[in-house]
């Protein structure tokens, strides 16, 4: 008896599923979101998988993610280790329970949940689109030895940085790790706006410490999944495939396009299938 | 003109470099093995399983070269990969004498380790 009978993977859907883990993971990369926010409503709507499938295959895409950007990030100093270990300590805790909630809900109550905070997300990354570069960091105390720099290449120049509201930064990541068990998602759109808007952390380093912690809390997603055979290789073998292949030339393009001017077609994008998830829950399909 | 690199302590570097070399390893590992579970299930023409199966399944699966549990195995070693650059950070915190992100680390690691053995109980 088939464990997962919503769930046909011939050839063509084999390929499908890679080329909308390509998409995910090209657009995600740009735009330092990890790519679970792309794929989890790419696998739902146009493949009718079903979601606690869905949200298994990209918890293990976004750890892929994670592993190959990560290595990048870090070698470039874009990432704050201490920082991520900080924030790391709420945000894996609120996985845990995010996941364990996922498991015992209906489907339906993923969709709307996603499609909220896809919404939220498009917001967010209309809001980072008109942010003021970071004012350099002053001396200030610096009791949790968080203070660090990096060269940017885009500008070649040195940015100093000290994160501050450590308190909040810390509640809200746990929060974030919630939605991330719950949804597969990495947590990406929201670890970036809250190390930059309330953080005050430059936003390359929030995006590189970002992609180093969605990794770590899409493990514990992954492991509550696992545990519920929830992770359907047939999904998550090509997701792999597409997420290797997307994170390489997301990053190609990066240097190549201004990430700002695609936001907007994103920010589209993703309000599009928010909305879409919201309706499909009330069995309304949006063309 | 070019920018020069912001001063990085021996302790950073060491850090910065010892964490980029278990990711690389994690993944190129994963990957290895993944591949050799698909070109077995191509020459066997075998489709891929519907899960991953159980550690006991899983185990006994690769005792038999069964190539949906290789994969599964792969599937493992990148979800694994996260946990082993914690612990990699936890133990270059402690040997450099950071105690607190020594400690930090290593409640990271414990949570971690916990939903892993949560989820499985």
């Amino acid at each position: 008896m088939p464990v997962h009978p919503g769930v046909h993977v011939d050839t063509s859907q084999f390929i499908g599923v890679g080329l909308a883990a390509v998409f995910a993971s090209t657009f995600g990369s740009m735009l330092g979101l990890g790519g679970g926010v792309f794929l989890v409503p790419l696998l739902t709507l146009f493949f009718g998988i079903d979601p606690k499938v869905a949200v298994g295959a990209s918890a293990v895409c976004v750890v892929t993610n994670s592993v190959v950007g990560s290595s990048v990030h870090i070698r470039s100093g874009f990432t704050n280790l201490k920082l991520s270990m900080l924030l790391q300590v709420t945000t894996a805790t609120g996985a845990i329970v995010g996941a364990l909630v996922a498991l015992r809900v209906d489907a339906s109550v993923i969709n709307v949940v996603l499609g909220v905070v896809l919404i939220y997300s498009a917001l967010s990354m209309l809001r980072q689109r008109r942010l003021e570069p970071q004012a350099p960091a002053k001396e200030a105390p610096d009791p949790l030895h968080l203070r660090a720099s990096f060269v940017d290449p885009a500008t070649n120049r040195v940015i100093e940085y000290l994160p501050v509201r450590i308190e909040p930064g810390l509640a809200i990541s746990g929060g974030a790790g919630v939605l991330s068990g719950m949804l597969g998602i990495g947590g990406g759109a929201i670890q970036v706006p809250l190390m930059n808007l309330l953080m005050r952390a430059p936003v390359k380093a929030a995006a590189g410490t970002s992609s180093f912690m969605v990794g770590m809390t899409a493990v514990a997603t992954a492991a509550v999944f696992y545990a519920h055979d929830q992770i359907d290789p047939r999904v998550v073998v090509p997701a792999m495939i597409g997420i290797f292949l997307g994170a390489k030339l997301g990053s190609q393009l990066t240097r190549r396009i201004q990430t700002q001017r695609l936001v907007l077609v994103f920010v589209l994008v993703i309000a599009y299938l928010g909305v879409s998830l919201i309706l499909k829950a009330f069995d309304v399909a949006l063309m | 003109m070019q920018a020069h690199s912001p001063p990085e302590t021996a302790n950073e570097s060491q850090l910065r470099g010892r964490v980029t070399r278990v990711l690389e390893t994690g993944f190129r590992v994963a990957v290895s093995i993944m591949s050799i579970g698909l070109l077995l299930a191509l020459v066997q023409r075998e489709p891929l399983p519907e899960t991953m199966g159980q550690p006991r399944e899983l185990v006994s699966g690769l005792s038999n070269a069964d190539p949906g549990s290789i994969i599964g195995l792969g599937i493992v070693a990148i979800i694994l990969t996260p946990i082993v650059s914690t612990t990699a950070i936890a133990w270059t915190f402690y040997r450099q004498g950071d105690r607190r992100y020594a400690t930090i680390s290593g409640l990271v690691l414990l949570i971690l380790l916990a939903s892993i053995g949560l989820s499985l109980l």
